[in-house]
């Protein structure tokens, strides 16, 4: 279990109706401690290749192993943080705290110390926090609560659906740092879908494209510099590097 | 003042009453984040049908007013999750199924105390109700208990408690099981049409002022277990059916403490 990639899939193919694929023939290796963006347009596939990823849908063909262990027969869940979509909106008319939120996440006799994992994404007054309603919390803390609740187990994998979605581009810095700091310090293999490709222009590493199939694979300086996103998007895509904004027409 | 409680049949109704109010607010209190606050109506028409059936049938109860609803959450869990549908979607569809099958039963002559049915009755509370329902409170209770965590993580999203290890098919295996068991035993006293109140009320309340889950559990009980107990107690007296005093408390309880919580208070 020590040696391998975190993640891999070889041929999956997935449809929501038959006939139809969402993905086709995807294959995908991502090592440990590996930084990788997803990106493509609405129903390009991001968020299916993410819970195909964690079995929560099951490939029609192909294998999807986690760890190097089949994902129909991996168990050792605390491994795995995993964001879904708009999960910030799954707490309506509940009165649960956070520190019930968290707890609840975290498992059993293991994990870190909620207050820990509170003060690691960035809240300094954990105490202040935690006894706080989930559903009470602004946007800005919310964010960090989720986090907070993928980090607690200190997994060896993170899975993230659209994290940034709500968050203005300083807090898209201080989201990524914090990924950063748990990347090097426990070296946790991160994988981030997003079509909010201005917010993570100056963080990828290795890009993705993905509409319904895999359409590249690599770096984004050669992304950039290539035809693909045109190809992946159906429209031309100017980018402004340095002013991190990437717009389309 | 003790009138009540010399009679036999009154301390059977005090005893479903008080376990019925601890089990029906802790499943409500699962069941209305998971916006299926109806699933008292939809599951207590099957237990309706299953009763007018039985009696166009001629055939003893048994254990059918307790499998049918279970049968019935099942399928709307289930149907739920194979069909896409929304909570109130599936839920409309086997209220109607349930209450129109009723309504042949019936048209083709079933002899059922509709009253008793519709708004429950202490005449209905049976030794072996009793024992059902302590055997449902006991598994309600310890399950919450002991996998809190768990639970609620399935309440919140079966796709986040899933990537938690939580097992949501056996989880929804359980919801509905004991929802199931513990509606048809609300049916005896509250009725079909008023045993939503009891599943829903008490969480809405405890919620608009609680600042916990466990806090909120333990005042939707709280407030469950004193209004059935007070509603049955008055319905000795006042010769009306316990459901619809229980209902009347229900609300005044609600109206009481939404305008606490609109005073900014907390718990």
């Amino acid at each position: 279990m020590d040696s391998g990639p975190a993640v891999e899939l070889e041929g999956v193919t997935f449809s929501y109706v038959r006939g139809v694929p969402i993905l086709r023939d995807v294959s995908l290796r991502i090592e440990r401690g590996e930084l990788l963006f997803v990106i493509g347009p609405n129903g390009g596939g991001k968020s299916t290749l993410l819970k195909v990823i964690v079995g929560s849908l099951k490939p029609e063909k192909g294998v999807v192993r986690l760890f190097g262990e089949d994902v129909r027969r991996f168990r050792d869940w605390w491994m795995v943080g995993c964001l879904p979509q708009q999960a910030a909106t799954f707490f309506e008319k509940m009165a649960l705290s956070v520190e019930e939120l968290l707890s609840a996440a975290r498992g059993k006799g293991r994990g870190m110390g909620l207050e820990d994992v509170v003060r690691l994404v960035g809240v300094d007054e954990p105490a202040e926090l935690l006894p706080q309603r989930v559903v009470d919390l602004s946007g800005g803390l919310l964010q960090k609560v989720m986090l907070a609740m993928v980090l607690v187990n200190r997994p060896r994998l993170l899975l993230l659906d659209e994290p940034t979605v709500y968050m203005d581009q300083r807090g898209v810095g201080t989201f990524m740092q914090i990924l950063g700091r748990v990347r090097d310090e426990w070296g946790v293999t991160t994988v981030i879908a997003t079509h909010d490709v201005a917010a993570i222009s100056t963080f990828a590493t290795r890009v993705l494209c993905i509409n319904r199939e895999a359409l590249y694979d690599g770096s984004i300086e050669e992304l950039v510099m290539s035809e693909q996103l045109c190809n992946i998007y159906g429209f031309h895509v100017y980018t402004m590097k340095h002013g991190h904004v990437w717009s389309g027409k | 003042m003790i009138e009540p409680f010399q009679q036999p049949f009154m301390l059977r109704a005090f005893a479903a009453a008080i376990l019925s109010g601890i089990t029906l607010p802790l499943i409500g209190s699962f069941l209305v984040p998971k916006k299926l606050s109806l699933l008292g109506d939809a599951s207590s028409h099957f237990t309706f049908a299953a009763l007018a059936v039985a009696a166009l049938a001629g055939l003893g109860l048994f254990m059918l007013p307790y499998i049918i609803p279970v049968l019935a959450v099942y399928g709307i869990l289930k149907t739920m999750r194979v069909l896409k549908l929304s909570g109130d979607q599936a839920l409309a569809i086997f209220l109607t199924l349930g209450a129109a099958t009723a309504s042949v039963a019936l048209s083709l002559g079933a002899r059922i105390n509709l009253n008793a049915v519709l708004f429950g009755s202490l005449l209905l509370v049976q030794p072996e109700d009793l024992l059902a329902s302590l055997v449902v409170a006991l598994f309600v209770a310890g399950f919450i208990t002991a996998r809190f965590g768990s639970a609620v993580l399935y309440v919140v999203n079966e796709e986040l408690a899933r990537v938690r290890g939580v097992p949501t098919g056996l989880y929804e295996l359980f919801f509905a099981v004991f929802a199931g068991l513990s509606i048809a035993l609300g049916v005896k006293i509250a009725g079909v049409l008023l045993v939503t109140s009891l599943l829903v009320i008490p969480p809405t309340a405890s919620s608009a002022i609680a600042t916990s889950m466990k806090k909120s559990l333990a005042l939707a009980v709280a407030v469950g277990l004193s209004s059935l107990i007070a509603g049955t107690y008055a319905s000795y007296y006042v010769g009306l059916a316990p459901g619809a005093l229980t209902v009347a408390i229900l609300l005044a309880l609600l109206t009481a403490i939404a305008a606490m919580a609109r005073a900014g208070l907390r718990i």
